[in-house]
């Protein structure tokens, strides 16, 4: 599907943006004047710049004219992923995140190194256990001993 | 005013005063090649350590891990697109595209001889300058800062390799970020709902780790491979013609080494902004402005020698003034507190040993280090042949552990992995992620002097058309913003001139 000479998704990011700044504008009116004078204004010179970058990625004359001047570079040498492979990615990174606060330090490194290794990269399980009891000490001596830093002990064993 | 300079680096070469500075100087290339740690934390580790020695050894310490942490930050920065601290993003822009083209060791040999000479040329001009710092600090008041980041800005976004409007969004997207929280500027929370964490705002070090080192990994795990495409394509052996390289473009270091002293000299303006503004304006000036962010090795010289030579002058107003210029100047005046010695005008007068003793222990630091990291170089490199799914694991441990270890706030893994997916989808869209950091690096600045300027204007806009440096930041920025449209016009010129030579 395509409008104004351009497929559908070519608008989505710069539509998502604008959604984004809508909200942080209608949020920002309910400051006191003195207060948004700021982030009001920058949220609306965002809004004028992304009209720009809306127009710009249209295949009209002048939104080729605007992505001439303005982005003559852009969107030319992306590689195409699967869309799979790459939710998988943000998801593992996600999910590593979220063990943290769960489970703490010591124990996410553990299982995400080994998790990541066996289920990714396909590696043996000595090699899997031994690059995650690796990287559980590395962490542990750097941060915990060197630093002196109380890691992080997750929400389930108490953390806050 | 040579006796000074002499009896502070006669100072330094003392047995005690040199172990401590190599101690310092291998402390500053570990926690600066970590991302998430960086000169701050590494001060602040050692700043209990320094309590029993003598004030200049404390200071040879702490001019050994200052000296170090960029070379340290640029050799992750380089071979895994993670900078080790934020000034060495700029490093990434072109020194991540000539590791994956194989040239990491050119690239790391470039990053090390262009720190050297960078803080070389900085020290050089710190020594010169410091009899009148205290004037050239003067003449920059609130019109000036906030010009100073417009101007910053603006140069970073125009150097986003033909993304001009895309690098001004990511900009403003930035300068939102920026806004969250409490600001001491209007006494008024904003963008927090509720939540204790983002009063603070939304802290640097956690967003930086999360779009660079983040959003690279996830964007390798996608990916697959290596960082450096093949492993046939990985010429270790080509870092000394990296150190060729950085004397073939004496002039982009001697221009990034000046930019890092100005502003450096700048209180409250950060190594970000030092190295970003060499970047840009070495990109602006080139001959083939386009051939940046794809691995011109002229975009790894200009953002490392900017971001060393400005170690030595942001000592100006933390010295001068007590005003740090970022959070490792901070720990370091509080080195400073430490040892009984007092930052203010008189410590220039009282303490020119210690303060030329520093200066020189900087400069040392710096070059032993990029010495080392040429050492290193061959093992180094290697890292960016090891398969994606066995490497981002290990790197994305160290960088959540390390965004947590910022303030250790279980937050910051939030934000983290907030700004990582972020980066990635930018990525993705090919939007600049480098104006976001700038941005949210300038925003709450840039509001502050806004404010203050029209304070001392009586709300009267003319404040900025009354002074001689505001005059002059203005004409940069309106030459900033004409620049690619008469420069589109120009090679359209040249095009037609071409043409019509080369016809018939």
């Amino acid at each position: 599907m395509t409008l104004l000479g351009s497929p559908l998704r070519q608008y989505l990011p710069a539509l998502g943006l604008l959604a984004a700044t809508a909200a942080y504008l209608w949020i920002g009116y309910g400051y006191k004047p003195e207060v948004r004078a700021f982030p009001v204004g920058v949220g609306w010179v965002m809004m004028a710049l992304l009209a720009l970058d809306l127009a710009a990625r249209t295949g009209t004359r002048p939104g080729r004219a605007l992505r001439r001047w303005l982005n003559p570079a852009a969107d030319t040498d992306r590689t195409v992923l699967p869309l799979g492979r790459q939710l998988a990615a943000v998801l593992w990174v996600a999910g590593f995140a979220a063990l943290l606060l769960l489970v703490g330090v010591l124990a996410a490194v553990p299982i995400f190194v080994f998790g990541s290794l066996r289920q990714r990269a396909r590696r043996g399980l000595a090699a899997c256990l031994g690059a995650a009891a690796g990287a559980t000490l590395f962490v542990w001596v750097l941060f915990s001993v060197l630093l002196r830093l109380a890691l992080y002990p997750g929400l389930l064993f108490g953390g806050a | 005013m040579l006796d000074i300079w002499l009896s502070g680096f006669l100072g330094l070469m003392q047995a005690r005063e040199l172990l401590f500075l190599g101690f310092g100087m291998v402390i500053g290339l570990f926690f600066g090649a970590i991302p998430g740690l960086g000169g701050a934390t590494a001060l602040a580790l050692l700043m209990p350590l320094t309590y029993g020695l003598e004030p200049f050894t404390a200071l040879a310490l702490s001019g050994g891990v200052m000296g170090a942490i960029p070379m340290g930050g640029s050799i992750t920065a380089i071979l895994l697109n993670a900078p080790g601290t934020a000034p060495n993003a700029a490093t990434c822009l072109d020194g991540h595209p000539l590791a994956q083209q194989g040239k990491a060791g050119m690239a790391i040999g470039a990053a090390a001889s262009a720190n050297s000479l960078g803080g070389i040329i900085g020290t050089l001009s710190v020594l010169a300058v410091l009899p009148v710092a205290k004037e050239l600090v003067l003449l920059f008041g609130p019109p000036e800062f906030f010009l100073l980041t417009i101007f910053a800005l603006l140069t970073v976004a125009s150097a986003s390799h033909g993304k001009l409007l895309r690098g001004l969004v990511t900009g403003a997207l930035g300068l939102m970020v920026s806004f969250v929280g409490y600001s001491d500027v209007t006494g008024g929370e904003r963008y927090t709902f509720g939540n204790d964490y983002l009063w603070d705002g939304i802290h640097i070090v956690p967003a930086l780790i999360g779009l660079f080192a983040v959003a690279e990994m996830i964007n390798l795990m996608a990916k697959g491979g290596s960082v450096a495409r093949s492993a046939e394509t990985v010429q270790i052996t080509r870092m000394w013609s990296g150190v060729l390289e950085t004397f073939r473009h004496l002039g982009t270091v001697v221009r990034g080494s000046l930019i890092g002293t100005l502003i450096g000299a700048i209180p409250g303006e950060s190594g970000t902004v030092a190295a970003f503004l060499s970047y840009s304006l070495t990109a602006q000036a080139s001959k083939d402005p386009d051939s940046f962010g794809k691995g011109n090795i002229k975009g790894v010289i200009a953002p490392e020698a900017a971001i060393n030579a400005k170690d030595g002058s942001a000592l100006i107003p933390t010295i001068a003034f007590g005003i740090p210029s970022g959070a490792e100047m901070a720990v370091f005046l509080g080195i400073l507190v430490l040892h009984g010695l007092q930052p203010g005008p008189l410590m220039l007068i009282q303490n020119q040993r210690e303060i030329y003793g520093l200066v020189w222990a900087l400069t040392a630091s710096c070059i032993l280090a990029s010495s080392i990291g040429l050492l290193f170089v061959r093992p180094l490199s290697f890292i960016t042949v090891i398969d994606a799914q066995v490497l981002a694991p290990l790197v994305l441990c160290v960088a959540l552990v390390g965004s947590y270890a910022v303030n250790g706030t279980i937050e910051n893994v939030v934000v983290t992995a907030v700004f990582g997916i972020l980066g990635y989808i930018m990525i993705r869209f090919d939007y600049p992620r480098l104006t976001v950091v700038i941005a949210m690096v300038l925003g709450n600045t840039a509001e502050r002097s806004f404010k203050q300027a029209m304070l001392m204007g009586d709300g009267h806009w003319s404040i900025f058309l009354t002074r001689r440096v505001s005059l002059i930041l203005i004409v940069l920025i309106v030459a900033l913003l004409l620049w690619p449209a008469a420069r589109a016009i120009l090679r359209r010129r040249d095009r037609t001139a071409l043409s019509v030579r080369g016809s018939p």
